[in-house]
């Protein structure tokens, strides 16, 4: 194939820690192809990502690069310099590509998640998992619903007995303790939501709460001669007799109280709690503990008597003490909640067969609870390992990681042991390619863990090549130098030691790829002013400022893509909203859940649907009567009484997607929506057949879904795009405004709910102290300060994806900062960074007749000017497609029309007699006796008993239709005129016979088909049919003449189509064909007329 | 005689080749009456001998004959007996015997197929695996093996799981023959190894079947020594050598052969989603429509998911298609009646219950019923039931006292007719209860063969029908698994099947992929051209992955791309000359997964094939434009004339919807005007009222007990409170408690012993209650003026008069008086919430509670309060205590009574609008979609 004999070319271990832009996917796709060139084919190589998008990306880089150098001699030479193998030319690449595409079926490119599904599914008896599991992503109501019904099994005696019940409210107690919890189930929820990863990955119960394993033996624990209540009294007398200022003795005092009284139930005071003086004295325990102690108290210090410094250190110790004892208790109450819902949710998740990724990965990771135990292998003899290479058809001897920042634990866990295989092995014929930024780390909330990236560097120090790239082939210069000033040199005052020296270790100083990155561009950092309006002070400011800026700019009409950068969906949604009031010249669009109710059509079809569900909605019912639907519905013939079942009825026979469309439609005819309208009814028609799919018509399900319905459709790139940084990241705009730059909660504070740490031999793990408690225990306060090193981390990562999305220009908005707050935020940090005092560069400009304060510039403010205005904004309208005429329109192809005679007849019939068993065997009481009559050719020659004895061996109807069908046969044959019927006819000429015969004709343009039961032709002497006679026979049970009669007016139709049809098949008038049906039950034949 | 192969060309559409192989040697100038009754036609699908007998009836009907007897079948037709076997097993007693064998079995038995530690072979367990080997038995029986031989071959990787699983398929097999039974798998293997010709047929036509199964044509190979067999292939001659004898592409050579797609450019379509794909349908079509009519369409849809949007997209452009799969009948009506009603009865939720009432069968039977239920009705109070108690369970409604209530007359009407239902099921072998529980509700539904859903039902339950049968004839179910099991067994099975689609008049085919060459429309559009798709390639396999199939010459990729590849071009070559095809493939699938386009695509030579590969591997570059946001019409609310002559009580006004006025006029008209109020069943626990509620009657109870309301000692009021309460709690929702109210029942009670000791401190200050819960009502400008008042407390040291509100606030803090009535201005509150009082900074009411509270004591009453107060029991139970009104004096109250007033006057005058721009918390969020009053018409 590839002549070059570089097959035995050993590659090397690579780790890439790549930059924002700086063409991870390039290096990933050069790599792929160094490879190949390497006549290594694609079933040895596995290529996997995070997201969708990506894995999709790493396919079109491959094939691009590849097939611009089977084009090209000069990309070939480029391509061939890049993967180190000169030699290789335009032909090899073709070859290559040839290759790829040959093997697009062995591929194993895309997200780690589908290729942990996958193994899961290749084992599903070592899983003991069903092999056709539904994959619920970890978000979607699938998923919320399989946890909903967990906890409803845990509540319903039915499935959890009395005893575990009670367990399991001993434990919810025990989670809450001290804190009165009455919303049990939101509460459990969230639980659930944020602790069940540490569960997953801590289950040892002996990890949890385990005051041993934490302070070994120094916990604080005050004397046991201590009496708190005492001692307070004590201290509090002696505070009274002290001149200290008033103040300050009130706020002792209450202080002291509070330490007295504070007992495990007592919830925590915040105004006393976390209150200086509070602070001070946990500060200096040893001080006090030794009995000399002064307190500093609005900037001077009182000595404090020895014997009180005595008594406070023990008051002090019991309220630490007893607080932490009760973080123990609610952590080991967590872990009982968390082990009893998991059990019952193994259980329901299986029976259901749905499975969220987590589940999957947990099912594979060796420490997994649920798991066998079991990891990967590539190896067959591994013990107890799942060797894939068989079951996957595959040989993965190349790894290549994308994304690696973002692998959590649990996800390596999965995929440790082949890694190690890899490196382990010395054969040369195996490597591992990893690349990731770890300063692009932002998924930590969701179980990501960037320190895998240099663990495994640590592990194998000597085995694995590590090679920087931070050359941006995305950005301007003005961003790049913003980035390298914001993040090259951290010196803002309180930000965390750990979080700033993390980030110097993966810090390189960026720069641009000239010839790929806009020449020009602009960075701009602004504040609004105070203004007389109270908005200055709130959120509101930097939102209107946005608009300032969009409205300046116009870069919609420009052609540049846009994008607010927000932290939340709710701050997504607001700025949405105000951007769409304050700028109706161009479109907005909020890139969030349940985008799609933003407008009174779905509203008001939802309300349709919540109303046939429940009916005693008032709300729903007036808002259908203040909107077109009221109308509509009376105009339908429907009311308030009747429209309940008439909407479960079509939702349960054809789905909420025909319903949605049905009264969509109605609402159009009566009041012509306009485009949004239409656009909105399409978006809302789109998600209801995406929600059909599942087959679900529970109304309140169908709600639920579209409340956290995001339209996956293609990106809108007519609008401005709202949308978190986490939906960005991978994305790219030539304009990024950032104006939600102060997060609620500052940079430093903890996230997590939990605490973990190790001693020599284990790790423990507790629920998250309180700050005041934590920060002053000597064990606890050195997680604390990790905990809080990696939440800084961590937000500083995400400042840094939002700043490197930008292209061409970054306008970064944000308050005054607050006079008295320490709090770090992404504002404060960029002050810090940007806005050194030496060079102070504040000064006012105007955007869109506002005034701002600009803290810091780069670049050329006017940049935008350049691009000229597109006059017409929304290039072209959606090209409506008419298809309505064409639908009516003649066709070249002939398509015909069947008709089955059989199944003319139109009848009428309880739909309870569908269910009688006795239907069903009527209809083989029917097929019996037909298959008796059959067999008979005439009737003088039949032997009947044989008929019957034939049959009777083959037939699989129950006795009693045997019995029946036996009994009725001989009767009727006796009879004279089905005897007359079936002998026969004396005829001169030839008489033909056809029996269950089968046809298909043209008749008028359509297709007759069915089947005769029997026929007599009767031919001339020159063979030509002369005369016919169409026989039916017919099992219903009648008996009287009316009934006869009846049932032959409902044959008719058939009886007419079979005469057509043998008329046009022996070209015999059909008056010449006579038809008789011969009704077995009252044993007669019955001439048909038909005129 | 062996079988003899017919190239029968390519450059015609598949149904006129094989109507004229079949057909021209027997019409002829004359008058012909031609009868196939020795003909055995052999197709790939369904669709396709629908396709094929079409094209032969119109051929006939050109060519001057009339067909007879016809014989078009699928390939299984070969294995079918002739007739039934009345021991094989059905597919249900399969189920059941594998579900019963793997339930029952010491999985260590089988260390190398089941080597995890745990394995919970339960019942949903034991019938899942249970299918999961009989699927694979099935796959191997289309090669003629059993598990038993496949420990014989060589090659074989994880040999000891091999003989494992023909251990357990032993042990299966052993209990087939103890049931008197055969396994149908073997049966199929027997039949085909020693074929019988079908009666009175002499010659078998397999046409253009690509892929016969390795059992097929073991058959096959039988049958020829006896009849003729004839092979036909949409291929031309000169293309032999690419197909093995019968007639099935050699992988090797269509792995290398190389054709032209025309015109890729505008022939090959990436599109980004299966919306998109189905979008791009669209275009296509629009594209063509000047040249061609709706009939000269067919669109492929190897893809599933893309059917959908593509019936929603067609319908919308009024062309209605019709895809020729088969319904599933889980989706059907009926299905969902039995599968609600079956978890009732096994489950006994409240959940199954509410979902079972809400299907419309039901609910249309309950109507009719001699009982006289309004659905609407039943609904609603199932719905107020829930939120009232909280049932977990269908018993908890059945059993409770509080059915007895005039309120819930449809629901107990109701609820005991769904128990009788349940008695009577339970009473019978499931399958009959099953029928007779339909025919019950379905009593009142008549049904129509003309109506389209009733034919479907006719269909369904014909289907079901036979299901049920499997289960009635085999009484030793019953000795296999227990009811519950089979009741889900027989959910299983009737879910696992389809039902006949009834197809609606001139509609453009949808076509699956193996009958898409018999579709001879013109134009043809392929959608879902991906990888994985077409071909049907698959990477891992829990027992048969590639290598092994490819071992045992089952179907493989090799084989099935071959296959695709082949049939692709049987797609081009009878359109080039006329027609078009083109070909759309996804970049991603519906979860948002990349999709890798077809290899077929690539089968092009070395010139064109960069150029493909950039078209099929890029961005997408469709646009999607959105029109900017409107509201696109206005809501009308009812007029005030109209809506107040529907008020039953125009003139009475609650004391505490004064707070709603304040906040906003309009929201208070849609609230208390319009009697705006959501309903739902998905209340999950108390709610803060009912919480409220309950503290309040325990408090209430002491307040009437006049020894306890003077108790002083604490432990001993304690426990009268909290007796009280888990008295309420029973009386509300049934005793025992469900798990998560007791956990609010504690928290109750922790308030209430809060609340005990802040009361003994008012005890001890002299204070005692006078009245409790007392309502009150006065007359202020013409209205009615209601309110019910937790307690007046009297001090017996001075005399002095106190007004009492209740607050079980859930915030941390308590809530004061004076803020929860009164706020600092905003610019753009309205007028007549101003608080006139205030000097210097303007305050505005919030609400009017407490002093129209006094109003109403100094209007009734001789008592002359002094100021009003809150007992405040908050979360934190520390925080518990009466907290006073400072500073309230007359002023403040005749400020309370002017704003009253003028309240009272605006609603008079039907003042409900503009509404406020800004509320706290906004139910009516919805309606006003972030405009302050944009979204509505009124006045
Ligand atoms: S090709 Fe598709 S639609 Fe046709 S029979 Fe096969 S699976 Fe069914």
């Amino acid at each position: 194939m590839i002549k070059q004999k570089t097959t035995s070319s050993k590659q090397d271990h690579i780790a890439i820690s790549a930059s924002a832009g700086s063409g991870k996917t390039f290096q990933l796709a050069n790599r792929y192809i160094g490879l190949l060139a390497g006549n290594i084919m694609p079933d040895r190589i596995s290529a996997l990502t995070f997201s969708r998008m990506a894995a999709g990306e790493i396919f079109d880089s491959i094939v691009n690069r590849l097939s611009t150098s089977a084009q090209s001699p000069v990309n070939a030479g480029l391509t061939a310099s890049l993967i180190g193998m000169p030699d290789l030319q335009q032909k090899d690449f073709l070859a290559m590509l040839r290759v790829f595409l040959n093997n697009l079926h062995r591929m194993h490119i895309g997200t780690l998640d589908s290729f942990i599904v996958g193994v899961a599914r290749a084992f599903p008896a070592e899983l003991g998992i069903p092999v056709d599991f539904k994959i619920m992503d970890e978000d979607n109501i699938a998923a919320n619903d399989i946890r909903q019904e967990t906890l409803t099994r845990i509540f319903n005696p039915v499935f959890t007995d009395k005893n575990a019940q009670c367990k399991f409210l001993e434990a919810f107690k025990l989670a809450t303790f001290g804190n009165e919890e009455k919303d049990v189930e939101s509460k459990l929820d969230s639980f659930i939501d944020n602790l069940r990863r540490f569960f997953q990955l801590i289950p040892d119960k002996n990890a949890w709460g385990n005051q041993a394993l934490i302070w070994h033996n120094n916990f604080p624990q005050p004397e046991k001669t201590s009496n708190p209540a005492q001692s307070a009294q004590k201290l509090s007398d002696w505070l009274n007799s002290t001149n200290y200022p008033g103040k300050m003795i009130d706020s002792m005092n209450n202080l002291i109280k509070f330490a007295g009284n504070y007992n495990e139930h007592t919830s925590w005071d915040t105004s006393i709690g976390n209150g200086t003086i509070l602070e001070r004295l946990l500060a200096h325990l040893e001080d006090l503990k030794k009995a000399s102690f002064s307190l500093e108290y609005g900037r001077k210090e009182y000595k404090i008597d020895s014997e009180a410094c005595v008594l406070l250190h023990q008051l002090m110790l019991h309220l630490v003490c007893t607080d932490l004892h009760k973080t123990i208790k609610q952590t080991q109450g967590l872990f009982q909640i968390l082990e009893q819902y998991e059990a019952m949710y193994d259980i329901t998740s299986r029976q259901t067969g749905n499975l969220t990724f987590t589940d999957a990965q947990h099912l594979l990771s060796p420490s997994g609870i649920q798991g066998t135990g079991t990891g990967l292998s590539r190896s067959p003899a591994a013990d107890g390992r799942l060797y894939i290479d068989y079951r996957l058809d595959c040989k993965l001897d190349h790894w290549l990681l994308d994304e690696f920042q973002d692998t959590s634990d649990l996800q390596w866990a999965v995929l440790q042991n082949l890694i190690d295989e890899i490196i382990q092995d010395n054969s040369g014929q195996r490597s591992l390619f990893y690349v990731g930024d770890i300063k692009q780390a932002i998924y930590s909330w969701r179980g990501g863990n960037h320190r895998l990236f240099g663990n495994i560097l640590k592990q194998y120090p000597h085995s694995i090549k590590q090679v920087p790239l931070s050359k941006s082939y995305r950005s301007c210069q003005p961003v790049i130098d913003t980035v390298n000033r914001v993040f090259g040199n951290l010196s803002h005052a309180g930000l965390p030691d750990g979080a700033v020296s993390e980030w110097r270790n993966s810090w390189q100083e960026h720069a641009c790829e000239p010839d790929k990155v806009p020449g020009d561009g602009h960075v701009m950092f602004i504040e609004p002013q105070p203004d007389t309006d109270s908005n200055s002070r709130d959120n509101t400011a930097c939102h209107l400022a946005t608009a300032s800026l969009l409205r300046e700019i116009d870069p919609i009409r420009r052609g540049l893509s846009t994008a607010v950068l927000v932290r939340d969906n709710k701050t997504g949604k607001e700025l949405a909203d105000l951007l769409r009031s304050q700028c109706p010249d161009f479109v907005t669009i909020h890139e969030g859940k349940a985008a799609i109710k933003d407008n009174p059509v779905v509203q008001c079809l939802l309300a349709l649907v919540q109303y046939a569900a429940h009916p005693g909605d008032t709300f729903a019912w007036q808002h259908l009567q203040m909107s077109p639907l009221g109308t509509c519905i009376t105009s339908a013939g429907l009311n308030s009484e009747n429209l309940t079942i008439a909407i479960l009825k079509k939702i349960q026979t054809d789905g909420f997607q025909s319903l949605m469309r049905e009264w969509g439609n109605r609402m159009d005819n009566s009041v012509h929506l306009d485009d949004f309208g239409k656009k909105r009814l399409e978006d809302l028609i789109s998600a209801a057949t995406e929600f059909d799919t599942g087959g679900n018509t529970d109304c309140s399900a169908f709600l639920r879904f579209i409340d956290n319905y995001q339209t996956h459709d293609l990106a809108v790139d007519n609008a401005v795009r709202v949308m978190t940084v986490h939906q960005a990241k991978g994305l790219g705009f030539d304009i990024v405004i950032l104006p939600d730059l102060k997060s609620s909660k500052g940079m430093t504070s903890l996230r997590n709910e939990m605490m973990t740490g190790s001693s020599e031999t284990s790790k423990w793990i507790l629920k998250t102290p309180r700050r005041i408690i934590a920060e002053h225990d000597p064990v606890l306060s050195k997680e604390w300060k990790k905990a809080e090193a990696e939440a800084c981390f961590d937000e500083l990562c995400v400042l840094y994806v939002s700043l490197t999305r930008a292209k061409r220009a970054l306008y970064m908005i944000s308050l005054p900062p607050p006079k008295s707050t320490s709090s770090i935020t992404h504002a404060s940090v960029l002050r810090a960074q940007l806005c050194r005092e030496s060079e102070n560069n504040q000064k006012d400009i105007t955007i869109n007749n506002t005034r701002y304060t600009r803290l810091y510039e780069s670049g050329n403010r006017d940049w935008y000017k350049a691009i000229a205005l597109n006059k017409t904004p929304s290039a072209k309208k959606s090209q409506q497609i008419s298809l309505r005429e064409f639908a009516s329109k003649p066709s070249r192809r002939k398509k015909l029309e069947y008709i089955e005679p059989s199944k003319q007849d139109e009848f009428e019939c309880k739909a309870s007699k569908l269910f009688d068993s006795k239907s069903g065997r009527t209809r083989d009481f029917g097929s019996a006796i037909h298959s008796l009559f059959e067999q008979i050719e005439w009737i003088e020659d039949a032997d009947i008993e044989n008929i019957i004895e034939k049959w009777l061996e083959t037939s699989t109807d129950t006795a009693e239709v045997k019995r029946d069908v036996c009994e009725q046969f001989r009767t009727s044959v006796q009879k004279a005129g089905i005897k007359a019927a079936l002998s026969k006819p004396a005829s001169s000429g030839i008489v033909n016979l056809w029996r269950e015969k089968k046809f298909e004709i043209i008749k008028d343009g359509k297709i007759i088909s069915g089947m005769f039961d029997r026929i007599t032709i009767i031919r001339d002497i020159s063979g030509a049919p002369s005369q016919a006679v169409i026989i039916d026979y017919k099992s219903n049970i009648i008996q009287t003449d009316e009934q006869i009669t009846a049932a032959i007016e409902k044959y008719r139709d058939q009886m007419f189509l079979y005469r057509q049809a043998l008329s046009y098949i022996l070209q015999l008038p059909e008056k010449m064909i006579s038809c008789q049906i011969i009704f077995t039950h009252p044993g007669q034949t019955q001439q048909v007329h038909i005129t | 005689m062996g079988a003899t192969l017919h190239f029968l060309g390519w450059d015609k559409p598949i149904t006129t080749i094989v109507s004229h192989f079949i057909l021209s040697s027997l019409t002829g100038p004359d008058r012909k009456i031609i009868d196939l009754q020795h003909d055995l036609i052999i197709v790939p699908t369904r669709q396709a001998g629908r396709h094929l007998r079409e094209a032969m009836t119109l051929y006939c009907a050109r060519h001057n004959a009339a067909m007879l007897s016809a014989r078009i079948e699928e390939p299984s037709s070969l294995f079918r007996p002739h007739k039934k076997n009345p021991r094989e097993a059905s597919a249900t007693m399969v189920k059941a015997l594998w579900t019963n064998l793997l339930s029952r079995s010491n999985l260590n038995d089988y260390p190398n197929l089941f080597p995890g530690p745990k394995h919970n072979n339960d019942f949903s367990w034991a019938m899942r695996m249970g299918e999961m080997m009989q699927n694979l038995r099935n796959t191997l029986t289309d090669g003629g093996y059993q598990i038993s031989n496949m420990p014989d071959n060589t090659e074989l990787e994880e040999p000891q799981r091999w003989l494992d699983m023909a251990r357990l398929e032993k042990a299966y097999i052993d209990r087939v023959e103890k049931a008197g039974l055969t396994d149908p798998c073997l049966n199929k293997i027997s039949l085909a190894t020693s074929p019988a010709p079908p009666e009175n047929i002499n010659r078998i036509i397999i046409a253009a079947v690509p892929d016969p199964s390795l059992l097929m044509i073991k058959a096959l190979e039988q049958l020829a020594e006896k009849i003729t067999v004839d092979i036909l292939v949409h291929a031309p001659e000169s293309m032999a050598d690419h197909f093995d004898q019968w007639g099935r592409p050699i992988p090797a050579k269509w792995m290398h052969l190389l054709f032209d797609i025309p015109d890729p450019q505008a022939n090959i379509i990436l599109a980004s989603s299966p919306q998109a794909q189905s979008r791009r349908v669209i275009e296509e079509i629009s594209a063509e429509s000047k040249s061609i009519g709706p009939s000269d369409i067919a669109i492929g849809v190897p893809d599933k998911s893309i059917i959908p949007h593509i019936e929603k997209d067609l319908a919308e452009s009024g062309l209605p298609a019709f895809n020729p799969a088969n319904k599933i009948m889980k989706d059907h009506p009926a299905y969902k009646l039995i599968e609600s009603f079956i978890s009732l009865v096994t489950n006994n939720t409240y959940k199954a219950f509410s979902t079972f009432l809400r299907h419309h069968d039901a609910l249309n039977f309950l109507e009719k019923s001699d009982l006289n239920i309004k659905p609407r009705n039943l609904l609603k109070e199932i719905d107020e039931f829930q939120n009232k108690y909280l049932p977990l369970l269908f018993d908890d409604i059945t059993q409770s006292r509080h059915l007895e209530s005039d309120s819930y007359n449809n629901l107990r009407k109701a609820s005991q007719t769904v128990r009788t239902l349940i008695d009577h099921f339970q009473k019978q072998n499931p399958a009959d209860a099953i029928r007779s529980f339909c025919q019950t509700i379905y009593e009142p539904r008549i049904i129509n063969t003309r109506n389209l859903n009733d034919k479907e039902l006719l269909e369904a339950t014909q289907k079901m029908d036979s299901i049920l049968q499997e289960f009635t004839t085999r009484p030793d179910l019953e000795s296999l698994l227990d009811r519950k099991s089979i009741l889900t067994l027989i959910l299983r099975r009737l879910g696992e099947q389809e039902y006949h689609n009834e197809r609606e008049k001139t509609a453009i085919d949808l076509e699956g992929w193996l009958e898409l060459t018999w579709n001879d429309a013109p134009f043809l559009i392929v959608t879902g051209m991906n990888e994985g798709t077409v071909p049907q390639s698959r990477t891992g396999d829990a027992f048969l992955p590639d290598s092994l199939r490819s071992i045992l010459q089952l179907r493989d990729n090799a084989s099935r791309f071959a296959r695709d590849a082949f049939l692709t071009r049987g797609f081009i070559e009878s359109r080039r000359n006329s027609g078009r095809v083109c070909f759309i493939a996804g970049k991603t699938n519906s979860a948002g997964d990349p999709l890798k386009p077809s290899r077929i695509f690539f089968r092009c030579d070395d010139k064109e094939l960069p150029a493909r590969a950039e078209l099929l591997f890029r961005q997408t570059d469709e646009h999607r434009n959105t029109p900017p946001s409107t509201i696109s019409f206005k809501l009308k609310p009812a007029t005030p004339e109209e809506a107040m002559r529907n008020l039953k009580h125009p003139g009475e006004l609650n004391v505490t919807s004064f707070r709603d006025y304040l906040s906003c006029p309009f929201r208070f008209y849609l609230k208390h005007v319009l009697k705006m109020k959501a309903l739902d069943d998905q209340k999950s626990g108390m709610d803060a009222r009912d919480f409220g509620d309950m503290i309040h009657w325990a408090l209430n109870e002491m307040a009437r007990n006049k020894e306890i309301a003077q108790c002083r000692e604490q432990k001993e009021l304690e426990m009268f409170l909290c007796n009280k309460a888990d008295h309420w709690m029973k009386n509300r929702y049934g005793n025992p408690l469900p798990l998560p109210l007791m956990i609010t029942l504690d928290s109750g009670k922790q308030r209430l012993r809060a609340a005990a000791r802040a009361h003994i401190d008012l005890v001890n200050q002299e204070w005692e209650i006078i009245q409790a819960e007392t309502e009150y009502k006065t007359e202020l400008n013409g209205m009615i003026i209601k309110g019910r008042i937790d307690r007046i407390d009297r001090n017996r040291h001075n005399g002095a008069i106190r007004i009492i509100d209740y607050k079980t606030s859930d915030g941390s803090k308590s809530k004061k008086p004076k803020t929860e009535h009164i706020k600092k201005d905003n610019s753009n509150t309205p007028e007549f919430t101003k608080l006139i009082a205030a000097a210097g900074e303007s305050e505005h009411w919030r609400d009017l509670q407490l002093p129209l509270y006094m109003f109403l004591v100094s209007s009734n009453t001789s008592m002359r309060p002094s100021a009003p107060a809150f007992f405040s029991i908050p979360r934190s139970a520390d925080d518990t205590d009466i907290l006073n009104w400072d500073g309230f004096d007359d002023e403040i109250m005749q400020s309370a009574i002017t704003c009253a007033q003028n309240i009272i006057t605006r609603i008079q005058e039907h003042i409900f609008w503009p509404p406020a721009e800004k509320v706290e918390y906004d139910d009516f969020a919805n309606l006003f979609l972030n405009t302050s009053k944009e979204a509505f018409y009124f006045q």
